[in-house]
């Protein structure tokens, strides 16, 4: 076959996928609104260490809790994920940072106390990529980098 | 607009600027997603993450002519991330529709399909190879993804798509055929 008859498959199927298989509305409206996540001043803790990418590690019976650690130089995050029917429950635990913990979800922020040892919880969390947003000690904002939980 | 443009504008909040770039590279995502047989709700989750951690990258984007290689590379590593969390975690009801799809099945309602062409296409791309199907699903992409996309895509080598690309299509054609004279 010839590099044009290739090319006008391609095409073809090209069709058929856009047919059978369009990127949804919800996606596309989605994406739209992403921007309006920009955060041009928070400074980002990237993600260090996420448990469910680790392999070989045998974990207990009846342990599902997933650990993600975030850092920047000043602060430390790290969420304990547990899923309950369908739902995200989080506890996190923060150094470096203190007064409140906003999570940010897929249509809405949830604004969490931390206590003196540095904790907050947040329930009844819908999947889907979450993030957390401290202030630093210093007073700089500092949100971790996207995961999906 | 080129795509530098676009992505400076974007990260000074330009709305119209971000939205001409949903435009151009959802496709390419959400066939990155299905590539590698994502479910409905998890090819979603994996395309809106990718997006977000682009909007949190906006000024950190070395080489914007690379925009596209970038997301499909975060995209894979997004979706292998969802494979192996999935792989770990008990089923739950939500994971059903990733868990609960045959390999020879593409999961969409092939009555949707305007023409009996297509229709007949989209079948016998089901029972092409796992490589074929993923390969084919990400040149399907529209506008057509580069090979150095395809590349980032499925972390597979340049040189080898064009030869698997040709293979493949062979392949789908025979199948066709086949369908076609019973």
């Amino acid at each position: 076959m010839t590099e044009d008859q290739d090319e006008e498959l391609l095409t073809a199927l090209r069709e058929a996928a856009a047919q059978a298989d369009p990127v949804p509305d919800l996606v596309l409206r989605s994406a739209r609104a992403a921007l309006s996540t920009r955060d041009v001043d928070a400074e980002l803790a990237e993600l260090t260490l996420d448990s469910s990418q680790l392999a070989g590690v045998v974990r207990a019976e009846g342990d599902d809790v997933r650990l993600l650690s975030f850092e920047t130089p000043q602060v430390s995050i790290e969420l304990q994920v547990e899923y309950v029917h369908g739902r995200v429950a989080l506890r996190g635990l923060v150094a470096g940072a203190s007064g409140e913990a906003v999570v940010e979800v897929a249509g809405g922020r949830h604004t969490c106390p931390i206590d003196e040892e540095g904790w907050f919880t947040a329930t009844g969390l819908p999947r889907g990529a979450t993030r957390v947003r401290v202030t630093a000690a210093d007073g700089t904002a500092v949100t971790t980098s996207w995961a999906s939980l | 607009m080129d795509t530098t443009k676009l992505l400076e504008l974007a990260a000074d909040g330009d709305q119209a600027a971000w939205d001409a770039l949903v435009d151009r590279y959802s496709s390419l995502l959400w066939s990155v997603a299905r590539a590698h047989r994502l479910g409905d709700a998890d090819a979603a989750d994996v395309v809106q993450t990718t997006w977000l951690k682009l909007v949190e990258n906006l000024r950190r984007i070395q080489d914007p002519a690379r925009l596209p290689g970038w997301l499909a590379t975060t995209v894979r590593h997004e979706c292998l991330r969802q494979i192996r969390r999935a792989e770990r975690e008990r089923p739950t009801p939500d994971d059903e529709s990733w868990r609960g799809r045959p390999a020879d099945e593409p999961g969409v309602d092939t009555s949707l399909l305007r023409e009996e062409r297509n229709a007949g296409l989209w079948r016998g791309l089901a029972k092409l190879s796992e490589q074929c199907q993923r390969l084919l699903r990400v040149l399907m992409a529209d506008p057509a993804p580069s090979y150095a996309e395809v590349s980032a895509a499925l972390d597979v080598p340049v040189g080898s798509i064009g030869p698997t690309r040709q293979r493949c299509l062979r392949r789908l054609r025979e199948h066709v055929r086949t369908e076609d004279g019973s």
